[in-house]
């Protein structure tokens, strides 16, 4: 009974290993083949060793689009953040209410991604959009104009950081539903020893909450890495490919090229680095994530 | 209980989900084809389709061919990956970039022997053709497709406009000097410097960054092996359109063309919209004129070069093909559906029918229409597109195998130029250096696989 | 005990808040909620408007109205008259009866003499001159400023074949009796959903809107219920089960996470086609019975949270893991479970990607693929039409999630329970 106990595990996930097995590893490896080939999706691949590689490394817009991501998240994690988290903790202060917000919070996820893009585009738009008509009047004090947003191969990247905000309800969402996790007792206690509102935050609920915090933080990661859809549709990836993160370029690479060994190549290394950052949020995280029920 | 909810489940995707069968009869044979039309582009082409198979044409085994149309989202990708993995429709509405790209690689079927074997029967001549259109559609020696629905571009300008900048409504600029000097005349600003109206605005509407060389008698090609992208003609292409942001924000300019990002099926084009007084675009944007603004003035004309063209005027082909894909199961079938769109019959229905609701609204690839029709076109100016793509100096998009590669390089080399992160010259170099390699491991792969297919 | 206080709902700490924090607390949660709304009311209200305030700011869409033949219609402003007009009725002629403006004067002279003048007609697209003079009624002077108006169809083109011999009721009326109305275009909905249907012909329920929409619950119905029952399961032997290479297989399910997906699309789709499935939609929700890494993650983070002490006491008394995961777990996980169905439910009703690359009948398309529809091949959209079917699309979105939210808020009573 015991031995069988032991095994009892794999019954449960054997489904998950086979769709694993199936539809990703199985993929993923013949991906892992075609990128040491040149492979045009039609003809059949031809074996080249590592000149993929080779010509990743020299290719002056592949480091481009990375610095691109790497940018794009570095700013949106963080921010995503300190948003949602804020959002849900203001949710969870008052009595009142709380399901009107979460439900407008939430709604642009509830958006077809196309209405969503010519939508952003109107807002950002430097001549009549809703931002910079708002904007002109405060920077008109000090004399400067508001930046032409997805005009500027310098201005574009933040203007599709501030439109991935707007989706931070299903984040802020997910965090609520923790914080009304929280025991009740936690806070007495530590009103009882004198705690202000700002000391019970962060020595409360910020750890009794911090495995959804680690799971949101993974998520984002492996989120901002492959944003699509976004700068696919409002900014075409530019301009002069300011906003051309890795998945449109391997998309680009793979589809539209038809080079679809260096677009695997490409995907391989996205993926280590997914990988390589994900594993350092762990490390960090042993001694920081508090599971209540262990 | 949950047991005989998952049975009712499944019950209920086994028999919702089965794939639309297409079941051949002896009376019928049905086809698919897969087009990229949607709106009224979609019910023009629908509508031949429908001509098509009225005419109940039988193939040899006496069976009636009838043809389904399919509209498909991103129809090149798909047909690749059906192509590849052996599940092909039968008919493939492509673009012209992909007709030399998938030829080499050996997703189309070739269609010479059908050509050679019917040519000049059922209507079907390729006498006809405007020259252009039917090379455009070979490569390495053979034809690999055939026109649906051609285009050329032009200069369009908003006579109004040109009124009250004291220009002559009818005179367009001939060269590129005067195209400058225009648009000094009709760009305006406000007090407080914003801009109200442009004269001629490069970005907009950004689909031909590859085409400014031709115009200036550069070009990006040499044959099928060698990159120009860095002639000097090219580079003094490029500059000259820098001298359309001088005094400006680069930025600014950029999102003045954007109109809400692309939206160029609206009111709100910059061109319709009266904000920018000349742009570059093709036959078709007289429909959209008709449905935004119908009581615009414009005219249309060849857009300017820098030298003279004695009389032939710089233009770009583009077209929309049909093809059959490799591994098309009715080859037979299939050509007769795309040689009845190659008949004047077919493919003016197709371009700008009556009885089709003003079809496309395009020209016809060629040399002459049935008499009447071009004056019960939609297009008020068809003429002059006509002309454009019987001119001797009409370019037709370079038949090398990278060409989208090529086209986005060409296209991030103008932004590149534009917001001031690169002179000309540099994002020209910069193509070049990047592009010939390219061209020639594509070429070197291609003659491997030809080698090898010999060897066979 | 504190039962009640556990069950008395939100926001453990809301009840010690004083006024004035609630108050500053509600003030920038309704600024946020502004910006989060903005949006969404943009949409709501561009779909009711007209093609040509689309992209101006007004919010609230204005119709025109003017009395055309004795009644009050919406009208479209063609032109305003740069100088005089005529209404004149033609007696002979091509267009013998009609009635039509002219200019009152032609070439610097009265346009109309001794009740004969020169008219145009259009015929087969083309203006020409009629041949001879005509005899003309004239009917009535306008001035300049009138404003010629019609009536407002945005569907009617000439060019159809039904509509050659008809024509939109127009006249010559003053700026005085044009009245600007706020008016609701729901006709864009009609537009919109004719438009996504296309060049389909069939039943209200075999093509267009509703079909696209029952296939959509159709995918949707299935890939939640497998990804919920597949998700559980597996998130349960994450966390509660030992068993040699667990950690190893968890890093593996979050590693799939990471992979990019161009990467894998040409392979799954190579796999798919082998098994026959193409042009079905096995390809999208077979996979989700098997699971998804995201869910298995989110649950597996919930289930840790949970005590263990009801599941080992469930254990000592000799219930199977089968037991203890039905009876125990998944009425306290309840609230995740409803969170994975609806992200899930979610997901699949906005995914483009998987129905593009595998439905090939246009009868199959789900609603995210309707959308195309409205999209032309200059990549334009109108963008009425566009918010129009966008409405529609997401307003089921927001009942469905209006409906759910109670289900994660109220009731959580896994924690606590606790002496």
């Amino acid at each position: 009974m015991a031995a069988i106990g032991r095994y009892k595990g794999w019954l449960f996930v054997a489904p998950w290993v086979i769709g694993l097995s199936a539809f990703t590893v199985y993929p993923f490896c013949a991906s892992i083949y075609y990128s040491f080939t040149d492979f045009s999706v039609l003809v059949k691949p031809t074996y080249v060793g590592a000149m993929n590689y080779q010509k990743i490394y020299e290719d002056d817009l592949f480091w481009k689009v990375l610095k691109n991501t790497f940018l794009y998240a570095g700013l949106s994690i963080p921010a995503g953040l300190i948003i949602s988290l804020s959002l849900a903790l203001m949710m969870n202060g008052v009595r009142r209410g709380q399901a009107l917000y979460s439900i407008i919070f939430y709604l642009p996820h509830l958006m077809p991604p196309v209405a969503c893009a010519i939508l952003w585009m109107w807002i950002f738009n430097s001549e009549f959009g809703l931002l910079n008509n708002a904007l002109r009047p405060i920077l008109g004090l000090v004399n400067m104009s508001p930046p032409s947003w997805l005009g500027s191969s310098d201005w574009a990247l933040p203007a599709l950081v501030v439109m991935a905000m707007w989706g931070v309800g299903q984040t802020a969402f997910i965090y609520l539903a923790k914080l009304q996790d929280v025991p009740q007792d936690m806070y007495e206690a530590a009103e009882i020893d004198g705690a202000s509102t700002l000391q019970k935050i962060w020595y409360v609920t910020l750890p009794m909450i911090s495995p959804v915090i680690f799971f949101n933080i993974i998520m984002a990661i492996i989120g901002s890495f492959q944003v699509f859809t976004a700068p696919f549709m409002i900014t075409e990836g530019g301009p002069d490919k300011s906003t051309t993160f890795m998945p449109h370029y391997i998309w680009d690479n793979a589809f539209r090229f038809l080079k679809m060994g260096y677009a695997c190549a490409m995907s391989w290394i996205l993926f280590l680095v997914i990988l390589a950052l994900t594993a350092l949020a762990f490390r960090l995280a042993r001694d920081r994530v508090y599971y209540a029920g262990k | 209980m949950v047991l005989l909810f998952l049975v009712a489940l499944f019950a209920t995707a086994y028999w919702f989900d089965r794939a639309p069968e297409i079941v051949q009869t002896p009376e019928q044979l049905t086809i698919t084809y897969w087009e990229k039309w949607t709106g009224f582009e979609g019910a023009a082409m629908k509508g031949t389709v429908d001509l098509f198979n009225k005419k109940k044409i039988k193939n040899a085994k006496g069976q009636v061919i009838f043809c389904k149309y399919l509209t498909t989202t991103q129809v090149d990708r798909k047909s690749l990956l059906a192509i590849a993995g052996g599940t092909p429709p039968d008919l493939c509405g492509f673009w012209e970039r992909n007709n030399h790209v998938y030829a080499d690689m050996g997703a189309l079927m070739p269609l010479d022997e059908f050509i050679k074997r019917d040519n000049g029967t059922g209507g079907f001549d390729t006498e006809n053709y405007i020259p252009i259109f039917l090379d455009s559609c070979r490569h390495r020696g053979q034809t690999w497709s055939l026109p649906t629905t051609p285009a050329t571009i032009a200069l369009h300008w908003n006579k109004d406009m040109f009124r009250r900048a004291g220009l002559d409504p009818d005179r367009p600029p001939r060269n590129t000097q005067e195209l400058e000097e225009y648009n000094q005349k009709l760009t305006i600003k406000d007090a407080n410097g914003r801009m109200v109206q442009m004269g001629f605005l490069p970005p907009e509407p950004g689909w031909w960054h590859y085409a400014w060389p031709y115009f200036f008698g550069g070009k990006l090609t040499v044959g099928l092996d060698k990159i120009t992208a860095n002639d000097p003609k090219n580079i003094e292409a490029f500059e000259w359109l820098m001298k359309f942001k001088q005094g400006y924000d680069p930025a600014m300019l950029l999102s003045f063309k954007q109109s809400f990002g692309n939206a160029f099926d609206s009111p709100q084009n910059a061109f319709m919209s009266n904000k920018v007084a000349m742009v570059i675009q093709g036959v078709w944007m007289a429909n959209f004129i008709r449905f935004h603004n119908p009581q615009m003035d414009w005219g249309c004309g060849p857009f300017p070069t820098s030298f003279d063209t004695k009389g032939e005027p710089v233009t770009i082909v583009d077209l929309d093909i049909i093809t059959i894909p490799r591994g098309c199961r009715n080859p037979e079938e299939a050509w007769q559906v795309i040689k009845f769109i190659n008949t004047h019959e077919g493919m003016e229905f197709l371009c700008g029918g009556k009885e089709n609701n003003g079809g496309q609204g395009k020209l016809t690839p060629f040399k002459t229409n049935t008499p009447g029709w071009i004056e019960a076109h939609t297009h008020k100016q068809l003429k002059v597109f006509i002309d454009l793509a019987r001119s001797k100096n009409a370019v037709a998009i370079p038949q090398v195998p990278i060409w989208e590669q090529y086209q986005e390089e060409m296209k991030d080399a103008f932004e590149g130029a534009w917001l001031n992160k690169k002179t000309p010259a540099q994002a020209l170099q910069a193509v070049q250096d990047r592009m010939q390699p390219e061209l020639d491991r594509c070429n070197q792969i291609y003659n491997a696989r030809m080698q090898a297919l010999k060897k066979d | 005990m504190a039962d009640e206080d556990l069950t008395a709902g939100y926001g453990t700490q809301a009840a010690n808040r004083s006024p004035i924090m609630a108050g500053a607390l509600h003030v920038i949660l309704l600024a946020a909620c502004s910006v989060f709304l903005v949006p969404f009311i943009w949409m709501a209200v561009t779909s009711l408007k007209p093609i040509d305030q689309t992209m101006k700011e007004t919010m609230i869409p204005k119709a025109t109205l003017a009395m055309l033949n004795g009644k009050e219609t919406l009208v479209v402003r063609k032109e305003q008259l740069k100088g005089e007009s005529l209404l004149v009725r033609q007696g002979g002629g091509q267009d013998a009866g009609k009635v039509k403006l002219i200019p009152a004067l032609f070439k610097d002279a009265p346009a109309v003499v001794n009740g004969m003048a020169q008219m145009k007609f259009t015929r087969a697209g083309r203006e020409e001159y009629e041949p001879e003079l005509v005899k003309v009624e004239v009917l009535r002077t306008c001035p300049k400023g009138y404003w010629l108006v019609e009536e407002w169809a945005p569907e009617f083109s000439q060019e159809r074949e039904e509509n050659q011999n008809k024509e939109l009721a127009w006249d010559c009326v003053p700026e005085s009796e044009l009245k600007e109305v706020p008016h609701l275009f729901w006709s864009n909905y009609k537009s919109a959903l004719s438009r996504m249907q296309g060049n389909d012909e069939g039943s209200w329920y075999s093509v267009g809107f509703f079909r696209y929409l029952l296939n959509t619950l159709f995918l949707c119905g299935m890939t939640v219920t497998g990804m919920v029952v597949a998700c559980t399961m597996v998130a349960y032997a994450f966390a509660f089960l030992e068993f040699p290479g667990r950690n190893v297989l968890f890093g593996v399910t979050l590693a799939v996470m990471m992979v990019p997906f161009p990467a894998t699309m040409v392979p799954s789709f190579d796999l798919f086609r082998s098994l026959g499935w193409t042009g079905t939609f096995k390809p999208l929700w077979v996979p989700a019975w098997f699971g998804g890494a995201f869910f298995i993650f989110l649950l597996r983070q919930f289930f840790l949270g949970l005590p263990k002490d009801l599941l080992d006491a469930a254990r000592i008394d000799g219930c199977t893991e089968l037991e203890i995961l039905w009876h125990v777990v998944v009425p306290l996980a309840r609230p995740a479970l409803a969170m994975v169905a609806l992200f899930q439910f979610l997901h699949c009703w906005n995914d483009f990607m998987g129905p593009m690359l595998y439905l090939n009948d246009s009868r199959q398309f789900t609603l995210s693929l309707g959308l195309q529809a409205l999209q032309s091949q200059h990549g334009g959209t109108p963008m009425h039409l566009s918010m129009a079917a966008s409405m529609m699309f997401s307003l089921p979105l927001v009942i469905l999630f209006m409906i759910t939210r109670k289900t994660f808020m109220k009731g959580i009573a896994m924690t606590g329970i606790k002496g």
